[in-house]
Protein backbone atom coordinates (compact mmCIF):
# COMPACT_ATOMS: atom_id res chain seq x y z
CA UNK A 1 0.00 0.00 0.00
CA UNK A 2 2.84 2.35 1.02
CA UNK A 3 4.77 1.54 -2.16
CA UNK A 4 1.79 2.44 -4.33
CA UNK A 5 1.49 5.74 -2.48
CA UNK A 6 5.20 6.45 -3.03
CA UNK A 7 4.60 5.92 -6.74
CA UNK A 8 1.56 8.16 -6.84
CA UNK A 9 3.00 10.88 -4.60
CA UNK A 10 6.76 11.54 -4.98
CA UNK A 11 8.57 11.84 -1.62
CA UNK A 12 5.75 10.14 0.32
CA UNK A 13 7.22 8.71 3.56
CA UNK A 14 5.99 8.94 7.16
CA UNK A 15 8.80 6.85 8.63
CA UNK A 16 11.24 9.72 9.15
CA UNK A 17 10.15 12.75 11.18
CA UNK A 18 11.49 15.36 8.75
CA UNK A 19 9.49 13.86 5.85
CA UNK A 20 6.16 13.57 7.66
CA UNK A 21 4.98 17.15 7.36
CA UNK A 22 5.95 17.22 3.68
CA UNK A 23 4.18 13.90 3.04
CA UNK A 24 0.98 15.25 4.61
CA UNK A 25 1.31 18.44 2.54
CA UNK A 26 1.88 16.40 -0.63
CA UNK A 27 -1.25 14.30 0.03
CA UNK A 28 -3.34 17.42 0.68
CA UNK A 29 -1.94 19.14 -2.44
CA UNK A 30 -2.84 16.11 -4.53
CA UNK A 31 -6.36 16.02 -3.09
CA UNK A 32 -6.84 19.71 -3.70
CA UNK A 33 -5.51 19.59 -7.28
CA UNK A 34 -7.63 16.60 -8.25
CA UNK A 35 -10.76 18.06 -6.69
CA UNK A 36 -10.17 21.24 -8.65
CA UNK A 37 -10.09 19.15 -11.81
CA UNK A 38 -13.43 17.50 -10.97
CA UNK A 39 -14.80 20.93 -10.14
CA UNK A 40 -13.78 22.35 -13.55
CA UNK A 41 -15.19 19.33 -15.40
CA UNK A 42 -18.55 19.45 -13.64
CA UNK A 43 -18.67 23.24 -13.99
CA UNK A 44 -18.51 22.77 -17.76
CA UNK A 45 -21.38 20.27 -17.57
CA UNK A 46 -23.49 22.87 -15.70
CA UNK A 47 -22.73 25.43 -18.43
CA UNK A 48 -23.99 22.98 -21.06
CA UNK A 49 -27.06 22.14 -18.94
CA UNK A 50 -27.77 25.83 -18.52
CA UNK A 51 -27.54 26.38 -22.29
CA UNK A 52 -29.99 23.51 -22.83
CA UNK A 53 -32.34 24.89 -20.19
CA UNK A 54 -31.95 21.91 -17.83
CA UNK A 55 -32.34 23.91 -14.64
CA UNK A 56 -32.82 20.81 -12.40
CA UNK A 57 -29.50 19.39 -13.64
CA UNK A 58 -27.79 22.71 -12.94
CA UNK A 59 -29.16 22.67 -9.39
CA UNK A 60 -27.95 19.14 -8.64
CA UNK A 61 -24.50 19.76 -10.08
CA UNK A 62 -24.23 23.09 -8.23
CA UNK A 63 -24.84 21.08 -5.07
CA UNK A 64 -21.82 18.89 -5.90
CA UNK A 65 -19.75 21.95 -6.86
CA UNK A 66 -20.47 23.57 -3.49
CA UNK A 67 -19.44 20.40 -1.67
CA UNK A 68 -16.23 20.18 -3.72
CA UNK A 69 -15.46 23.81 -2.97
CA UNK A 70 -16.08 23.39 0.73
CA UNK A 71 -13.96 20.25 0.84
CA UNK A 72 -11.05 22.01 -0.90
CA UNK A 73 -11.21 24.83 1.61
CA UNK A 74 -11.14 22.29 4.47
CA UNK A 75 -8.15 20.53 2.95
CA UNK A 76 -6.18 23.69 2.30
CA UNK A 77 -6.87 25.23 5.69
CA UNK A 78 -6.38 22.09 7.76
CA UNK A 79 -3.60 22.88 10.20
CA UNK A 80 -2.23 20.29 12.53
CA UNK A 81 1.45 21.09 12.72
CA UNK A 82 1.18 20.47 16.45
CA UNK A 83 0.08 16.88 15.90
CA UNK A 84 2.31 14.37 17.74
CA UNK A 85 3.03 12.76 14.37
CA UNK A 86 4.96 15.82 13.26
CA UNK A 87 6.48 16.70 16.62
CA UNK A 88 7.78 13.41 17.91
CA UNK A 89 10.92 11.71 16.61
CA UNK A 90 9.57 8.17 16.94
CA UNK A 91 6.03 7.16 16.10
CA UNK A 92 4.67 3.61 16.35
CA UNK A 93 4.49 1.47 13.19
CA UNK A 94 0.77 1.09 13.89
CA UNK A 95 0.21 4.85 13.70
CA UNK A 96 2.21 5.10 10.45
CA UNK A 97 0.26 2.19 8.93
CA UNK A 98 -3.00 3.87 9.88
CA UNK A 99 -1.93 7.14 8.19
CA UNK A 100 -0.95 5.26 5.04
CA UNK A 101 -4.31 3.49 5.16
CA UNK A 102 -6.19 6.82 5.38
CA UNK A 103 -4.14 8.36 2.56
CA UNK A 104 -4.57 5.34 0.31
CA UNK A 105 -8.31 5.34 0.87
CA UNK A 106 -8.47 9.06 0.07
CA UNK A 107 -6.35 8.76 -3.08
CA UNK A 108 -8.39 5.75 -4.27
CA UNK A 109 -11.70 7.57 -3.76
CA UNK A 110 -10.24 10.68 -5.33
CA UNK A 111 -9.14 8.91 -8.51
CA UNK A 112 -12.54 7.30 -8.88
CA UNK A 113 -14.36 10.61 -8.39
CA UNK A 114 -12.14 12.45 -10.89
CA UNK A 115 -12.64 9.72 -13.48
CA UNK A 116 -16.40 9.60 -12.80
CA UNK A 117 -16.67 13.36 -13.35
CA UNK A 118 -14.83 12.91 -16.67
CA UNK A 119 -17.23 10.13 -17.66
CA UNK A 120 -20.26 12.32 -16.86
CA UNK A 121 -18.86 14.99 -19.19
CA UNK A 122 -18.09 12.45 -21.94
CA UNK A 123 -21.59 10.95 -21.75
CA UNK A 124 -23.17 14.43 -21.97
CA UNK A 125 -21.21 15.03 -25.18
CA UNK A 126 -22.55 11.69 -26.46
CA UNK A 127 -26.14 12.73 -25.58
CA UNK A 128 -26.54 9.90 -23.02
CA UNK A 129 -28.12 11.97 -20.28
CA UNK A 130 -31.34 10.27 -19.23
CA UNK A 131 -29.98 9.26 -15.78
CA UNK A 132 -27.65 12.23 -15.23
CA UNK A 133 -29.23 13.35 -11.96
CA UNK A 134 -28.85 9.88 -10.44
CA UNK A 135 -25.20 9.72 -11.52
CA UNK A 136 -24.44 13.23 -10.28
CA UNK A 137 -25.95 12.31 -6.88
CA UNK A 138 -23.66 9.27 -6.83
CA UNK A 139 -20.64 11.50 -7.48
CA UNK A 140 -21.84 13.75 -4.65
CA UNK A 141 -22.07 10.75 -2.32
CA UNK A 142 -18.52 9.77 -3.28
CA UNK A 143 -17.26 13.29 -2.42
CA UNK A 144 -19.14 13.16 0.91
CA UNK A 145 -17.53 9.83 1.71
CA UNK A 146 -14.10 11.34 0.96
CA UNK A 147 -14.85 14.25 3.28
CA UNK A 148 -15.72 11.80 6.05
CA UNK A 149 -12.46 9.92 5.53
CA UNK A 150 -10.57 13.20 5.60
CA UNK A 151 -12.27 14.22 8.87
CA UNK A 152 -11.42 10.83 10.43
CA UNK A 153 -7.82 11.31 9.29
CA UNK A 154 -7.69 14.76 10.88
CA UNK A 155 -9.11 13.38 14.15
CA UNK A 156 -6.56 10.59 14.10
CA UNK A 157 -3.73 13.06 13.56
CA UNK A 158 -4.82 15.15 16.52
CA UNK A 159 -5.52 12.40 19.02
CA UNK A 160 -4.63 8.86 18.09
CA UNK A 161 -0.96 9.30 17.16
CA UNK A 162 -0.31 10.61 20.67
CA UNK A 163 -1.72 7.41 22.16
CA UNK A 164 -0.12 5.19 19.53
CA UNK A 165 3.47 6.23 20.36
CA UNK B 1 -41.77 25.96 -30.96
CA UNK B 2 -39.81 24.30 -28.14
CA UNK B 3 -36.04 24.66 -28.37
CA UNK B 4 -34.21 21.38 -29.17
CA UNK B 5 -31.45 20.49 -26.67
CA UNK B 6 -27.91 20.50 -28.04
CA UNK B 7 -26.44 18.14 -25.48
CA UNK B 8 -29.08 16.84 -23.13
CA UNK B 9 -30.87 14.76 -25.71
CA UNK B 10 -31.51 11.82 -23.35
CA UNK B 11 -30.68 9.31 -26.12
CA UNK B 12 -29.66 6.78 -23.47
CA UNK B 13 -28.45 6.29 -19.93
CA UNK B 14 -24.97 7.21 -18.72
CA UNK B 15 -24.71 3.99 -16.74
CA UNK B 16 -23.05 3.72 -13.36
CA UNK B 17 -20.20 6.20 -13.84
CA UNK B 18 -18.61 5.44 -10.45
CA UNK B 19 -18.36 1.69 -11.11
CA UNK B 20 -17.04 2.34 -14.59
CA UNK B 21 -14.47 4.79 -13.25
CA UNK B 22 -13.40 2.26 -10.62
CA UNK B 23 -13.02 -0.42 -13.30
CA UNK B 24 -11.01 1.86 -15.60
CA UNK B 25 -8.63 2.83 -12.79
CA UNK B 26 -8.11 -0.77 -11.74
CA UNK B 27 -7.38 -1.72 -15.35
CA UNK B 28 -4.83 1.10 -15.70
CA UNK B 29 -3.13 0.06 -12.44
CA UNK B 30 -3.04 -3.58 -13.47
CA UNK B 31 -1.45 -2.62 -16.77
CA UNK B 32 1.24 -0.54 -15.05
CA UNK B 33 1.89 -3.35 -12.53
CA UNK B 34 2.18 -5.93 -15.29
CA UNK B 35 4.73 -3.79 -17.11
CA UNK B 36 6.73 -3.30 -13.91
CA UNK B 37 6.59 -7.00 -13.08
CA UNK B 38 7.65 -8.07 -16.53
CA UNK B 39 10.68 -5.78 -16.57
CA UNK B 40 11.57 -6.73 -12.99
CA UNK B 41 11.42 -10.45 -13.84
CA UNK B 42 13.58 -9.84 -16.91
CA UNK B 43 16.08 -7.90 -14.82
CA UNK B 44 16.24 -10.58 -12.11
CA UNK B 45 16.73 -13.31 -14.71
CA UNK B 46 19.56 -11.40 -16.35
CA UNK B 47 21.16 -10.56 -12.98
CA UNK B 48 21.03 -14.22 -11.96
CA UNK B 49 22.49 -15.17 -15.29
CA UNK B 50 25.29 -12.65 -14.88
CA UNK B 51 26.25 -14.25 -11.53
CA UNK B 52 26.27 -17.69 -13.15
CA UNK B 53 28.44 -16.55 -16.04
CA UNK B 54 30.83 -14.77 -13.72
CA UNK B 55 31.14 -17.82 -11.48
CA UNK B 56 31.77 -20.16 -14.42
CA UNK B 57 34.43 -17.92 -15.96
CA UNK B 58 36.27 -17.53 -12.66
CA UNK B 59 35.98 -21.25 -11.95
CA UNK B 60 37.67 -21.86 -15.30
CA UNK B 61 40.58 -19.61 -14.30
CA UNK B 62 40.86 -21.16 -10.83
CA UNK B 63 40.91 -24.68 -12.29
CA UNK B 64 43.71 -23.59 -14.58
CA UNK B 65 45.62 -22.08 -11.70
CA UNK B 66 45.43 -25.27 -9.64
CA UNK B 67 46.15 -27.38 -12.73
CA UNK B 68 42.93 -29.42 -12.77
CA UNK B 69 41.31 -30.84 -15.88
CA UNK B 70 39.36 -28.15 -17.68
CA UNK B 71 37.11 -30.30 -19.84
CA UNK B 72 33.89 -29.92 -17.82
CA UNK B 73 34.32 -26.23 -17.03
CA UNK B 74 35.17 -25.31 -20.61
CA UNK B 75 32.10 -27.19 -21.80
CA UNK B 76 29.95 -25.38 -19.25
CA UNK B 77 31.30 -21.99 -20.30
CA UNK B 78 30.76 -22.80 -23.99
CA UNK B 79 27.17 -23.85 -23.35
CA UNK B 80 26.63 -20.68 -21.31
CA UNK B 81 27.89 -18.57 -24.17
CA UNK B 82 25.34 -20.26 -26.44
CA UNK B 83 22.56 -19.81 -23.86
CA UNK B 84 23.50 -16.17 -23.58
CA UNK B 85 23.20 -15.75 -27.35
CA UNK B 86 19.63 -17.16 -27.17
CA UNK B 87 18.80 -14.98 -24.21
CA UNK B 88 20.12 -11.92 -25.98
CA UNK B 89 17.84 -12.68 -28.89
CA UNK B 90 14.86 -12.85 -26.50
CA UNK B 91 15.93 -9.58 -24.92
CA UNK B 92 16.21 -7.99 -28.32
CA UNK B 93 12.59 -8.94 -29.00
CA UNK B 94 11.58 -7.47 -25.64
CA UNK B 95 13.52 -4.32 -26.47
CA UNK B 96 11.67 -4.08 -29.78
CA UNK B 97 8.36 -4.36 -27.90
CA UNK B 98 9.47 -1.63 -25.51
CA UNK B 99 10.60 0.53 -28.44
CA UNK B 100 7.18 0.14 -30.06
CA UNK B 101 5.52 0.99 -26.76
CA UNK B 102 7.74 4.04 -26.48
CA UNK B 103 6.90 5.05 -30.04
CA UNK B 104 3.17 4.76 -29.34
CA UNK B 105 3.61 6.89 -26.23
CA UNK B 106 5.56 9.49 -28.19
CA UNK B 107 2.83 9.65 -30.84
CA UNK B 108 0.20 10.12 -28.12
CA UNK B 109 2.41 12.81 -26.60
CA UNK B 110 2.62 14.64 -29.93
CA UNK B 111 -1.13 14.35 -30.46
CA UNK B 112 -1.85 15.75 -27.01
CA UNK B 113 0.62 18.58 -27.51
CA UNK B 114 -0.98 19.62 -30.77
CA UNK B 115 -4.49 19.40 -29.30
CA UNK B 116 -3.47 21.49 -26.31
CA UNK B 117 -3.20 24.57 -28.52
CA UNK B 118 -6.68 24.10 -29.92
CA UNK B 119 -8.78 23.51 -26.82
CA UNK B 120 -10.23 25.87 -24.30
CA UNK B 121 -8.45 26.89 -21.13
CA UNK B 122 -10.66 24.79 -18.81
CA UNK B 123 -9.88 21.61 -20.70
CA UNK B 124 -6.22 22.47 -21.01
CA UNK B 125 -5.47 21.53 -17.42
CA UNK B 126 -6.97 18.06 -17.81
CA UNK B 127 -4.97 17.51 -20.98
CA UNK B 128 -1.78 18.70 -19.31
CA UNK B 129 -2.15 16.11 -16.58
CA UNK B 130 -2.68 13.36 -19.13
CA UNK B 131 0.38 14.60 -20.99
CA UNK B 132 2.34 14.55 -17.74
CA UNK B 133 1.34 10.92 -17.15
CA UNK B 134 2.38 9.99 -20.68
CA UNK B 135 5.73 11.76 -20.21
CA UNK B 136 6.29 9.81 -16.99
CA UNK B 137 5.50 6.52 -18.72
CA UNK B 138 7.87 7.38 -21.59
CA UNK B 139 10.63 8.15 -19.09
CA UNK B 140 9.97 4.90 -17.23
CA UNK B 141 10.13 2.82 -20.43
CA UNK B 142 13.36 4.60 -21.42
CA UNK B 143 14.88 3.94 -18.00
CA UNK B 144 13.96 0.25 -18.18
CA UNK B 145 15.54 -0.05 -21.62
CA UNK B 146 18.74 1.56 -20.39
CA UNK B 147 18.84 -0.77 -17.40
CA UNK B 148 18.52 -3.84 -19.63
CA UNK B 149 21.21 -2.52 -21.95
CA UNK B 150 23.59 -1.96 -19.03
CA UNK B 151 23.17 -5.49 -17.66
CA UNK B 152 23.56 -6.94 -21.13
CA UNK B 153 26.80 -5.02 -21.54
CA UNK B 154 28.11 -6.33 -18.20
CA UNK B 155 27.52 -9.93 -19.27
CA UNK B 156 29.12 -9.29 -22.65
CA UNK B 157 32.10 -7.77 -20.86
CA UNK B 158 32.49 -10.79 -18.57
CA UNK B 159 32.33 -13.16 -21.52
CA UNK B 160 34.79 -11.18 -23.58
CA UNK B 161 37.35 -10.61 -20.82
CA UNK B 162 40.53 -12.45 -21.60
CA UNK B 163 41.94 -14.97 -19.18
CA UNK B 164 44.86 -12.81 -18.09
CA UNK B 165 42.47 -10.04 -17.01
CA UNK B 166 40.36 -12.53 -15.06
CA UNK B 167 43.48 -14.06 -13.58
CA UNK B 168 44.45 -10.64 -12.26
CA UNK B 169 41.15 -10.48 -10.42
CA UNK B 170 41.52 -13.91 -8.83
CA UNK B 171 43.46 -13.59 -5.59
CA UNK B 172 45.17 -16.32 -3.62
CA UNK B 173 44.83 -16.24 0.16
CA UNK B 174 48.46 -15.09 0.26
CA UNK B 175 47.57 -12.13 -2.01
CA UNK B 176 44.73 -11.31 0.37
CA UNK B 177 47.09 -11.42 3.37
CA UNK B 178 49.59 -9.13 1.60
CA UNK B 179 46.86 -6.66 0.78
CA UNK B 180 45.65 -6.68 4.37
CA UNK B 181 49.13 -6.24 5.82
CA UNK B 182 49.98 -3.44 3.39
CA UNK B 183 46.76 -1.54 3.99
CA UNK B 184 46.86 -1.91 7.76
CA UNK B 185 50.49 -0.79 7.91
CA UNK B 186 49.54 2.24 5.77
CA UNK B 187 46.78 3.08 8.29
CA UNK B 188 49.11 2.59 11.23
CA UNK B 189 51.73 4.86 9.69
CA UNK B 190 49.08 7.56 9.15
CA UNK B 191 47.89 7.19 12.76
CA UNK B 192 51.42 7.48 14.13
CA UNK B 193 52.23 10.56 12.07
CA UNK B 194 49.08 12.69 12.22
CA UNK B 195 47.00 14.44 14.82
CA UNK B 196 43.27 14.85 14.31
CA UNK B 197 40.49 17.41 14.75
CA UNK B 198 37.10 16.30 16.03
CA UNK B 199 34.75 17.64 13.31
CA UNK B 200 31.88 17.94 15.80
CA UNK B 201 33.65 20.06 18.42
CA UNK B 202 36.65 21.47 16.55
CA UNK B 203 38.89 20.12 19.31
CA UNK B 204 42.45 19.24 18.24
CA UNK B 205 44.34 16.13 19.32
CA UNK B 206 48.01 15.27 18.78
CA UNK B 207 49.24 12.03 17.22
CA UNK B 208 50.39 10.79 20.66
CA UNK B 209 46.92 10.39 22.14
CA UNK B 210 45.69 7.65 19.80
CA UNK B 211 45.03 4.24 21.36
CA UNK B 212 45.39 1.63 18.65
CA UNK B 213 44.29 -1.99 18.96
CA UNK B 214 45.21 -4.33 16.13
CA UNK B 215 43.61 -7.71 15.58
CA UNK B 216 43.93 -10.02 12.58
CA UNK B 217 41.24 -8.43 10.43
CA UNK B 218 40.60 -5.27 12.35
CA UNK B 219 42.21 -2.06 13.56
CA UNK B 220 40.46 0.07 16.16
CA UNK B 221 41.96 3.50 16.82
CA UNK B 222 40.42 5.89 19.30
CA UNK B 223 40.97 8.99 21.34
CA UNK B 224 39.14 8.93 24.67
CA UNK B 225 38.23 11.79 26.98
CA UNK B 226 36.89 12.22 30.50
CA UNK B 227 38.08 10.79 33.78
CA UNK B 228 34.82 9.44 35.11
CA UNK B 229 32.52 8.13 32.39
CA UNK B 230 35.08 8.11 29.62
CA UNK B 231 33.84 8.57 26.08
CA UNK B 232 35.39 8.34 22.64
CA UNK B 233 36.07 11.76 21.08
CA UNK B 234 37.30 10.36 17.75
CA UNK B 235 37.20 6.69 16.79
CA UNK B 236 38.17 4.79 13.63
CA UNK B 237 37.21 1.17 13.09
CA UNK B 238 38.79 -0.52 10.05
CA UNK B 239 37.61 -4.01 9.20
CA UNK B 240 39.05 -6.26 6.52
CA UNK B 241 36.34 -8.28 4.77
CA UNK B 242 37.46 -11.51 3.15
CA UNK B 243 35.03 -12.95 0.57
CA UNK B 244 34.20 -16.67 0.56
CA UNK B 245 37.11 -18.61 -0.92
CA UNK B 246 36.76 -21.17 -3.66
CA UNK B 247 39.54 -23.77 -3.78
CA UNK B 248 41.77 -21.29 -1.92
CA UNK B 249 41.04 -18.35 -4.23
CA UNK B 250 38.79 -15.31 -3.86
CA UNK B 251 37.25 -13.14 -6.58
CA UNK B 252 33.68 -12.27 -5.54
CA UNK B 253 32.95 -8.67 -4.64
CA UNK B 254 31.59 -8.01 -1.18
CA UNK B 255 28.16 -6.47 -0.85
CA UNK B 256 25.04 -7.38 1.08
CA UNK B 257 27.08 -9.38 3.61
CA UNK B 258 28.26 -6.15 5.27
CA UNK B 259 24.81 -4.57 5.66
CA UNK B 260 24.49 -5.72 9.30
CA UNK B 261 27.87 -4.23 10.17
CA UNK B 262 26.97 -0.89 8.61
CA UNK B 263 23.51 -0.66 10.18
CA UNK B 264 24.87 -1.86 13.56
CA UNK B 265 27.48 0.91 13.42
CA UNK B 266 25.04 3.65 12.41
CA UNK B 267 22.33 2.65 14.86
CA UNK B 268 24.60 2.15 17.90
CA UNK B 269 23.77 4.65 20.63
CA UNK B 270 26.59 6.98 21.68
CA UNK B 271 27.25 8.30 25.19
CA UNK B 272 27.63 11.89 24.02
CA UNK B 273 26.76 13.89 20.93
CA UNK B 274 30.40 14.99 20.58
CA UNK B 275 31.73 11.63 19.57
CA UNK B 276 32.83 11.26 15.93
CA UNK B 277 33.24 7.73 14.60
CA UNK B 278 34.24 6.28 11.24
CA UNK B 279 33.70 2.75 9.99
CA UNK B 280 36.10 1.65 7.25
CA UNK B 281 35.32 -1.62 5.49
CA UNK B 282 38.15 -2.92 3.34
CA UNK B 283 37.70 -5.48 0.58
CA UNK B 284 40.52 -7.06 -1.44
CA UNK B 285 38.16 -7.81 -4.35
CA UNK B 286 36.01 -4.68 -4.39
CA UNK B 287 32.37 -3.88 -3.68
CA UNK B 288 29.13 -4.51 -5.54
CA UNK B 289 27.35 -1.53 -7.09
CA UNK B 290 24.46 -2.13 -4.73
CA UNK B 291 26.47 -1.50 -1.55
CA UNK B 292 28.52 1.40 -2.99
CA UNK B 293 25.24 3.07 -3.98
CA UNK B 294 23.93 2.71 -0.41
CA UNK B 295 27.12 3.98 1.26
CA UNK B 296 27.26 7.02 -1.01
CA UNK B 297 23.96 8.21 0.47
CA UNK B 298 24.62 7.57 4.18
CA UNK B 299 24.23 10.80 6.08
CA UNK B 300 24.71 10.84 9.85
CA UNK B 301 25.63 13.78 12.07
CA UNK B 302 28.22 11.89 14.10
CA UNK B 303 29.30 8.99 11.91
CA UNK B 304 30.92 8.32 8.55
CA UNK B 305 31.21 5.10 6.56
CA UNK B 306 33.89 4.32 3.97
CA UNK B 307 34.39 1.37 1.63
CA UNK B 308 37.94 0.68 0.52
CA UNK B 309 38.33 -1.27 -2.72
CA UNK B 310 41.87 -2.63 -2.78
CA UNK B 311 41.33 -4.20 -6.21
CA UNK B 312 40.73 -0.84 -7.91
CA UNK B 313 42.46 1.19 -5.18
CA UNK B 314 39.29 3.20 -4.73
CA UNK B 315 37.58 4.79 -1.74
CA UNK B 316 33.78 5.08 -1.72
CA UNK B 317 31.91 7.39 0.66
CA UNK B 318 29.22 10.08 0.70
CA UNK B 319 31.07 12.89 -1.08
CA UNK B 320 28.31 15.38 -0.34
CA UNK B 321 28.85 15.05 3.42
CA UNK B 322 31.48 17.60 4.43
CA UNK B 323 32.92 15.82 7.47
CA UNK B 324 33.04 12.45 5.65
CA UNK B 325 34.89 14.08 2.76
CA UNK B 326 37.27 15.80 5.15
CA UNK B 327 38.36 12.45 6.68
CA UNK B 328 38.63 10.55 3.37
CA UNK B 329 42.39 11.11 3.07
CA UNK B 330 42.89 9.06 6.26
CA UNK B 331 41.59 5.93 4.57
CA UNK B 332 42.42 6.33 0.87
CA UNK B 333 44.56 3.42 -0.37
CA UNK B 334 47.84 4.07 -2.16
CA UNK B 335 47.10 4.51 -5.90
CA UNK B 336 48.02 1.50 -8.01
CA UNK B 337 50.40 3.60 -10.15
CA UNK B 338 52.44 4.48 -7.04
CA UNK B 339 52.64 0.84 -5.97
CA UNK B 340 53.71 -0.20 -9.47
CA UNK B 341 56.35 2.55 -9.55
CA UNK B 342 57.69 1.37 -6.17
CA UNK B 343 57.82 -2.20 -7.48
CA UNK B 344 59.65 -1.09 -10.63
CA UNK B 345 62.21 0.67 -8.43
CA UNK B 346 62.79 -2.50 -6.38
CA UNK B 347 63.19 -4.61 -9.54
CA UNK B 348 65.62 -2.06 -10.98
CA UNK B 349 67.74 -2.34 -7.83
CA UNK B 350 67.80 -6.11 -8.24
CA UNK B 351 68.79 -5.73 -11.92
CA UNK B 352 71.66 -3.48 -10.85
CA UNK B 353 72.72 -6.22 -8.48
CA UNK B 354 72.80 -8.71 -11.36
CA UNK B 355 69.37 -10.45 -11.47
CA UNK B 356 68.34 -11.15 -15.07
CA UNK B 357 64.97 -12.82 -14.79
CA UNK B 358 61.90 -12.47 -12.56
CA UNK B 359 58.85 -14.71 -12.17
CA UNK B 360 55.52 -13.16 -11.10
CA UNK B 361 54.70 -15.56 -8.25
CA UNK B 362 58.24 -15.48 -6.82
CA UNK B 363 58.44 -11.67 -6.89
CA UNK B 364 54.97 -11.40 -5.30
CA UNK B 365 56.00 -13.71 -2.49
CA UNK B 366 59.32 -11.96 -1.91
CA UNK B 367 57.93 -8.44 -1.69
CA UNK B 368 54.51 -9.40 -0.32
CA UNK B 369 52.52 -7.75 -3.09
CA UNK B 370 49.67 -9.13 -5.24
CA UNK B 371 50.46 -10.43 -8.73
CA UNK B 372 48.51 -7.54 -10.26
CA UNK B 373 51.20 -5.12 -9.02
CA UNK B 374 54.08 -7.35 -10.13
CA UNK B 375 52.53 -7.81 -13.57
CA UNK B 376 51.94 -4.06 -13.79
CA UNK B 377 55.62 -3.49 -13.01
CA UNK B 378 56.65 -6.10 -15.63
CA UNK B 379 54.49 -4.40 -18.29
CA UNK B 380 55.92 -0.97 -17.39
CA UNK B 381 59.46 -2.31 -17.72
CA UNK B 382 58.65 -3.96 -21.06
CA UNK B 383 57.24 -0.62 -22.31
CA UNK B 384 60.44 1.09 -21.15
CA UNK B 385 62.42 -1.43 -23.22
CA UNK B 386 64.10 -3.01 -20.20
CA UNK B 387 63.00 -6.54 -20.88
CA UNK B 388 60.72 -9.05 -22.54
CA UNK B 389 57.69 -10.83 -21.11
CA UNK B 390 57.13 -14.56 -21.51
CA UNK B 391 53.59 -15.62 -20.66
CA UNK B 392 52.28 -19.08 -19.60
CA UNK B 393 50.68 -19.35 -23.08
CA UNK B 394 54.21 -19.31 -24.45
CA UNK B 395 55.23 -22.21 -22.22
CA UNK B 396 56.36 -20.50 -18.99
CA UNK B 397 55.19 -21.83 -15.59
CA UNK B 398 54.09 -18.29 -14.78
CA UNK B 399 54.73 -14.91 -16.48
CA UNK B 400 58.48 -14.20 -16.58
CA UNK B 401 60.34 -10.95 -17.22
CA UNK B 402 63.62 -11.50 -19.04
CA UNK B 403 65.98 -8.55 -18.64
CA UNK B 404 67.70 -7.35 -21.80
Amino acid sequence: MGKLMEKLIPGYDYRVKKNRLNSDRAVRDKLSRELKKSYSTLKEVTDLAYKDGRREVVEHITDVLNTLDLFRTEIENASYGLSPLFKQEKVSDKAISKMVEFDSALVDELEVTTKAADLVYDRVLEGKTSDIILQVRKVKRSVDSMRNTFTDRADFLQKETAVGV
Amino acid sequence: MEKQPTFFKDTGAMGDVLSEAQHLIEEARKEAQALDKSVQAQKEAVDGYRDQVEKARYRQVIKELIGESLGDVKGAVASMVNDWKDKKLQMKQREEELTMQKQALLEREQELKSRLDEIEAEQRERMSTELQNILQLTASVKEQMEELEKTKQTIDDILSEDEETLRDKVLTMEDVDFLRLNYFSLLQSRLSSQGVVNPLTGEQFTKNVWTVETRKNEIVAKITQGILGQHVAVGFEAKFIVPVAEEGFVYQKSGKDVVDQITGFIEAEERTTNSFKALVLVSPTGWTEWVTGKVQTILNMMKSVYLVDLNERALVYNTSDKKTKQFAEWFAPVPIEEEIAAMVAKLNTEIDEGTLQFRVDKVGEKYQVPRKIVLGAFHTMVEEGKGELITPEEGATDSILLVR
